[in-house]
């Protein structure tokens, strides 16, 4: 119960981040009052040099233990001290690592020390919501995640598409956080903690059944989905993301397409998936509802679209819709304590999701000029001619997020429809049966109809011609974290059995189950995905 | 024990709560004007507060929960007034670009 | 009786002449011009008579912001100061930590609370480089 010095302690690199992002803005204030091109590489260099150094302390510190073992360290007040913690602590910063060097053209030159300050403090908002195991802390984290988005939004942009697209994502997350607050009001009410391992426990004694406080628990999930629906974008709270991707630069879609989506997936795995599970039937019909409607939204949507931001929009929804199936099986499995495939699919699909998406967009902004970005797909024609590695870039990521064979994204797709199928054949309940057959054939017509609009951006750069050249000013940095997050894509397609391996060790990790022997990098796999 | 003030219980306050969650609600689906709706805002999040404080409350069962719920109450205040900063320097630039705060003239991005 | 309120009439005391030490200071050492427009009941710089749908000046907005963030920040002290000497405050639950064998003390709650005000100092310190308090 006790914030003590072993908090202080863990959280070192959030607080090393936050200080050198705090250090960005004042040291900036204070001795380059008027920044040129210089002082923006400056600064973004020590941006990208304090993500690393995070990241390096948050490998090296005491948590070491943490990396080697599946589960240390229990009951430090509102700590998540495990492995899925650690796990998406570095999700969020290797993905932060790439969005700082994608910004590193973005924006004005007066403004560099701002932007990439908040920058740095949304990806802290991240880490902290993934250590968070405690309802205050949660929604400070999320919050510490969002008030930076709002600002990077509108920072130093002065055309009223922007403004229409910051108004529009404020309102509607600050009433989505509302309701989340309003929705673990009824969670502390209930259990009468805000620790997640409490709340768990009381939720698990005491069944609605009972009367009393329970029968806010079905009132309290659905805020808690109000909520984080948001977050990631999935229906019917996904209303925004095309207009606003649309309003903003593709600097700023592919950070409200990875950071909120990593953040709200990492609460609904631990608050939904692990806290939750003891709703019964409601709680997996809710998330299987709202899956089949998120993707379906998504994807037939996203097959008339024109605006290149647009499209990734839905795609974004679509890729929403996925992930909640890993939910949906999570919640429907019995019994909740084993290890199910259901939350290690989620984390898997969210690992391979974050780099396609953030790959497409770096190089998005690359092939853009600061005045001029890529707004439609018909502007794309021709780009595997004049930016070989560019097209082969975005044509890489394209195909991951549509789950083609030999690429990340089709492994994602297999642990997603698999254990759905699993989950469906292996039970006694007729109900459960027909609706997870149902659940993973809808996922699987839906990855058809996706891959015609990922295969139409494919087209459009190799087999149409162009009249006139993109600018593709985007710079270096936009560059080399397009290719490092196209290389991270074929990595894991290649060789998909490390990461496998590690998302099981998070599903077990968070859901407090000591590793079994014997789990290996090579039986990982086929226990997953069969 | 003033039979007025005793017959005022924890589900009372929750009452209080959810009024104003639906209040703060419908304003923010309702008015047009910027600061309208972050007062809607304002409602809904001190709707939420009301409730953590009669959660916390000592009445309400028997072992005692402390002050976590005021202290829940303490930091969404300022969150509030850090959204509140933020929702004003959004509202500033939207009435710079399309010299109104009526929100309903942010039509332009659909498709 | 009369030692019990002796804190009570030194407060008063010290607040009087709190005030009008700095009364008289600025008195004493202030400038002291006169004018037409020095001589305006004040009204933040603002004609005092004026109609009611007037627009005010968006400087002010900048100010009031960071006023009110400074304000309610200072929301946090107020638990501190409370538990710093309640009987069921700091002590009790660095007694409580320290039967359950955690590291938590007394220095820990200050270190705090020290370095949550040099926070608050920075974001002064910004503000003030930013220009936020002159008014151009």
């Amino acid at each position: 119960m006790f914030s003590d010095t072993t908090t202080v302690w863990v959280l070192w690199p959030e607080i090393a981040l936050a200080a050198l992002a705090v250090w960005i803005y004042v040291g900036n204030a204070l001795f380059r009052p008027k920044p040129n091109t210089q002082t923006r590489l400056g600064w973004t260099t020590f941006a990208a040099a304090a993500v690393a150094f995070a990241g390096f302390a948050l490998y090296w510190h005491q948590g070491g233990a943490v990396w080697r073992q599946s589960l240390v360290l229990e009951g430090h007040g509102p700590l998540a001290i495990d492995y899925f913690a650690y796990a998406m602590r570095t999700v969020a910063l290797l993905a932060g690592f790439l969005l700082v060097l994608q910004a590193s053209r973005a924006g004005e030159n007066e403004l560099v020390s701002e932007y990439l300050g908040t920058l740095l403090l949304a990806i802290v908002g991240v880490m902290l919501t993934a250590s968070a195991n405690e309802l205050i802390f949660l929604f400070l984290g999320l919050e510490m995640l969002s008030i930076p988005t709002y600002v990077l939004l509108f920072l130093g942009r002065r055309d009223g598409a922007t403004a229409e697209a910051t108004i529009k994502y404020f309102f509607l997350s600050v009433a989505s956080s509302a309701m989340l607050l309003y929705g673990f009001g009824f969670l502390y009410g209930m259990a009468g903690s805000t620790s997640l391992t409490e709340i768990r426990a009381a939720l698990e004694t005491s069944s609605a059944a009972d009367g009393g406080l329970m029968t806010m628990a079905p009132l309290a999930l659905i805020l808690v989905f109000a909520g984080l629906g948001f977050r990631i974008a999935a229906a019917p709270f996904h209303f925004y993301a095309p207009d606003v991707y649309q309003g903003a630069t593709h600097a700023n879609a592919s950070l409200l397409s990875i950071l909120p989506k990593i953040a709200g997936v990492v609460v609904f795995v631990r608050l939904v998936g692990v806290t939750m599970p003891a709703l019964g039937d409601f709680a997996w019909q809710l998330a299987i509802v709202l899956s089949i409607l998120t993707m379906t939204i998504g994807n037939v949507s996203a097959l008339w679209q024109t605006n290149l931001r647009r499209l990734m929009a839905y795609s974004s929804i679509a890729h929403s819709g996925y992930m909640l199936i890993g939910l949906a099986v999570a919640l429907a499995a019995s019994p909740a304590e084993a290890a199910t495939g259901g939350l290690s699919s989620v984390i898997l699909y969210l690992f391979v999701y974050v780099f396609a998406t953030l790959g497409a967009f770096a190089a998005f902004t690359y092939l853009g000029a600061k005045d001029r970005e890529v707004n439609r797909i018909d502007e794309l024609a021709g780009v595997a001619k004049t930016r070989p590695v560019a097209a082969a870039i975005i044509a890489v990521c394209m195909f991951s997020l549509s789950g083609i064979p030999p690429l990340a994204g089709f492994w994602g797709k297999l642990a997603l429809f698999g254990n759905a199928i699993r989950l469906a054949t292996n039970t006694e309940s007729a109900t459960l049966q027909w609706w997870f057959i149902v659940l993973a054939v809808v996922g699987v017509l839906n990855a058809a109809v996706a891959a015609a609009y990922y295969l139409r951006i494919v087209g459009v750069m190799y087999f149409r011609t162009a009249d006139t050249a993109l600018p593709s000013q985007g710079g270096w940095g936009a560059w080399s974290a397009a290719a490092a997050a196209a290389a991270m894509v074929l990595a894991v397609g290649v060789l998909p059995g490390r990461l496998f391996d590690n998302a099981q060790r998070a599903e077990l990790a968070v859901k407090g189950i000591a590793l079994p022997e014997g789990l290996s990098q090579a039986d990982a796999p086929t226990s997953l995905a069969k | 024990m003033v039979p007025l003030v005793a017959q005022i219980t924890v589900s009372h306050y929750l009452v209080v709560g959810a009024v104003l969650f639906v209040t703060g609600a419908v304003c923010m689906a309702t008015k047009r004007n910027i600061l309208g709706v972050l007062m809607g805002v304002e409602l809904v999040l001190n709707g939420a507060n009301v409730n953590f404080i009669a959660f916390g409350s000592p009445f309400l069962r028997e072992h005692h929960l402390g002050l976590d719920g005021q202290l829940i109450a303490v930091f969404v205040i300022v969150l509030a007034a850090a959204e509140a900063a933020v929702a004003l320097a959004i509202a500033l630039n939207f009435y710079n670009n399309h010299t109104t705060i009526d929100v309903d003239r942010a039509e332009d991005l659909k498709g | 009786m009369a030692t019990a309120f002796l804190p009570v009439f030194l407060f008063v005391l010290a607040g009087l002449a709190t005030s009008l030490g700095m009364l008289s200071m600025g008195w004493a050492f202030g400038p002291a011009r006169k004018g037409r427009v020095k001589e305006m009941p004040y009204e933040s710089g603002m004609d005092p008579i004026h109609d009611a749908r007037r627009r005010f000046d968006v400087r002010f907005h900048l100010v009031a912001i960071a006023f009110v963030l400074f304000d309610v920040e200072l929301l946090f002290l107020y638990p501190w100061a409370v538990a710093n000497r309640h009987p069921e405050g700091i002590d009790a639950a660095v007694a409580k930590a320290g039967a359950l064998n955690v590291d938590y003390s007394r220095m820990l709650v200050f270190g705090e609370v020290m370095v949550f005000l040099a926070i608050l100092a920075l974001g002064f310190v910004y503000v003030w480089r930013k220009g936020v308090f002159q008014w151009r």
